[in-house]
């Protein structure tokens, strides 16, 4: 089938009745999970994880997917009325954002945001479409030890662009690889680190970590610290742009598009590298760099659009490739997996429904965005108004229950508060958990890859070196390593961290 | 010195230890023509301990100062929480998922605003039968009855 056929083939899945139900509820709960405070795209995943299991793998994705993209919409909203960025990709919003709504310009602040998110993403999709052939017969070249070294890079791409030290950082993601090793061992059925325990046998599960780290972990860091939350008071009026706003929004939209597609495709990029680039090369386009912060509307759009193309584009080495570049599409391969499939090069041909329907419910899902986040923004601001004493527990209870139906153990409920704890210690102690969850996901991949590289080359590690791919690979991993530790560079990684 | 990042790289160094050693002793560790088991945890748990070595050099002598106190702020409302969601998963089985919810809601109001008794009683009402009608009515998500039930 030729690219066009295949593009319908993926309309006529993902318009199917139950499709669009599933793919409106997602963008639904990622909007208001983007809007309240404590609970992230990754956690809202976690907790709709196990709904997923009446349903098919192909509406699993399309409503797990809707999360996703839903929740940077979703973001800018209290962004840019409160100042508080509750998702991590919607920071550099409340710079420009936040500052046009105290002037009374929320609305055109919103309105580009929803707008420069939709054109964004519409052509980030055309772009997934593309480069999903070339990909796939790329990544056909693949064998073990290409595999391994993406997964190195993939690793090591997020914990140099983590917050903070890459060194702690670095730790958190072999302690998510050993604790991937947990259970049984794929290649021996020999049993590793169980100490008895039954469940334990099977792994640790990611839906636990996930809920315990992002979920819980955040509510028990909520309740120890007061946060008083200020809505903005004023009248929002005219979300629509104006002329001169759209003249001044059509190159950061077109320039945060192209960016924010690149950098998602990346391992360790996606939404949140992309708005950030974007912000910085708007900066540094700017004819007047020190209006920025001020409220200047090129702050909003750049990385409005970068975070929403960075986000569409993120799927294509997950479903190409079968490798996940950040912590959300980590889930969405943990959801595939649960549901016994392995994305890779062949899922194409596999699974076309799958492919074709994910990648063009995205389009109608951004459709859906637009439409939910311009009208009813008020109505989201409302929502904002729920007590925290509210709020707070029935999340807890969404992740309790959420745990509890995948193995129906509670077993797996000790294990959130575990992780809950171990999310709430990291993050005091400033350790990323977002490295430490990839790792977990990609851990058995990893082991997997590793192992058969060595049986096939016979101990000989020069495997990962004599290959051209994976030596491309392990060059960028080796130097993502070693260049934090050199002081040129150092200094330019605090430069970008500060920007 | 850096005490909270020297006191991490400790633990972490006595972890990574206790990996290794678990590692060596109850697992095969195989060889590098054909890796067993214990190969690669055995491996994480020494680079852990490398670099938790190395976060400990930083915290001693490149980090100036005692560092951020990071464990500011009230310690009561998140334990008491744990204490709640640990008794919660004590109780699923015996008492059922109505009445766990029901009571984590309860309590979790009264923790963490000191509503008056009968908003936290209503409002747990309110949420634990919400819960009940979309995920075992609705969805028929399998929950635990308890024995009462």
């Amino acid at each position: 089938m030729g690219l066009i056929e295949n593009v319908l083939y993926g309309f006529g899945v993902a318009l199917t009745p139950l499709h669009l139900f599933l793919c409106f509820m997602g963008a639904l709960a990622g909007t208001l999970v983007g809007v309240l405070p404590g609970l992230g795209p990754v956690g809202a995943m976690s907790m709709l994880l196990p709904v997923t299991f009446v349903i098919s793998p192909t509406g699993a994705l399309i409503m797990l997917a809707g999360i996703y993209y839903g929740a940077q919409y979703g973001g800018s909203i209290t962004s840019i009325l409160l100042n508080v960025p509750e998702e991590a990709t919607t920071i550099v919003t409340c710079l420009d954002g936040n500052a046009m709504a105290k002037a009374g310009r929320g609305g055109p602040a919103l309105g580009i945001s929803a707008f420069g998110s939709f054109i964004a993403g519409t052509l980030a999709i055309c772009g997934t479409i593309l480069f999903a052939f070339p990909l796939t017969s790329f990544a056909l070249k693949f064998g073990p030890p290409e595999y391994f070294g993406l997964i190195c890079m993939g690793l090591v791409i997020l914990t140099y662009l983590s917050r903070g030290s890459m060194l702690k950082s670095l730790v958190m993601a072999v302690l998510g690889i050993f604790v991937s090793t947990i259970g049984m061992d794929s290649m021996t059925g020999v049993s590793r680190f169980s100490f008895g325990n039954i469940s334990l046998r099977e792994g640790v599960g990611l839906v636990p970590i996930a809920m315990g780290m992002f979920g819980l972990g955040e509510i028990l860091t909520t309740l120890g610290e007061e946060r008083k939350q200020e809505v903005l008071k004023a009248k929002l009026s005219h979300i629509f742009p104006s002329l001169q706003d759209w003249k001044d929004s059509t190159g950061p939209i077109l320039r945060g598009t192209i960016l924010g597609f690149f950098l998602g495709i990346l391992p360790g990029g996606g939404a949140l590298v992309s708005s950030f680039a974007s912000y910085a090369v708007e900066k540094k386009l700017s004819r007047y760099p020190e209006k920025f912060g001020t409220g200047v509307i090129e702050g909003v759009a750049g990385p409005e659009s970068a975070n929403n193309s960075g986000a569409q584009a993120s799927f294509i080495p997950l479903l190409t490739l079968g490798i996940p570049t950040n912590i959300v599409t980590a889930i969405l391969l943990g959801a595939l997996l649960i549901h016994g499939i392995t994305p890779g090069p062949l899922l194409m041909k596999e699974k076309p429904d799958l492919f074709w329907g994910v990648i063009t419910s995205m389009y109608i899902g951004n459709i859906m965005l637009l439409v939910l986040n311009l009208p009813l923004i008020p109505l989201w601001v409302k929502i904002l108004h729920v007590p925290k004493y509210i709020l707070f527990p029935v999340i807890l209870l969404f992740c309790l229950i959420g745990v509890y139906s995948v193995n129906n153990n509670v077993f797996d409920i000790f294990l959130m508060i575990f992780f809950g704890v171990v999310g709430y210690v990291v993050k005091r102690l400033d350790f990323e958990p977002a490295p430490f969850i990839l790792a977990v996901v990609l851990g058995p991949i990893f082991e997997e890859n590793l192992r058969q590289s060595l049986i096939f080359s016979r101990g000989d590690f020069s495997i990962f070196f004599t290959r051209p791919i994976a030596l491309g690979f392990m060059i960028v991993t080796i130097l993502l390593v070693v260049g934090p530790f050199m002081p040129r560079l150092k200094r330019k990684k605090m430069i970008l961290q500060k920007e | 010195m850096n005490w909270e990042d020297g006191i991490s790289a400790l633990v972490l160094l006595a972890l990574a230890l206790l990996i290794c050693f678990g590692s060596f002793s109850t697992l095969a560790y195989g060889n590098y023509h054909r890796p067993g088991p214990g190969f690669l945890p055995f491996w994480t748990g020494v680079l852990i301990g490398l670099m938790s070595l190395g976060l400990l050099v930083k915290s001693i002598w490149l980090d100036g100062g005692p560092g951020r106190k990071s464990f500011q702020g009230s310690f009561r409302k998140p334990l008491f929480a744990l204490l709640v969601l640990t008794a919660y998963g004590l109780l699923l089985v015996i008492l059922g998922y109505l009445i766990c919810n029901f009571l984590l809601m309860v309590f979790m109001i009264l923790l963490m605003e000191k509503k008056k008794w009968y908003v936290a009683l209503g409002s747990g009402l309110i949420t634990a039968l919400a819960f009940y009608v979309v995920f075992s009515v609705w969805l028929q998500v399998p929950l635990p009855r308890g024995v009462l039930f």
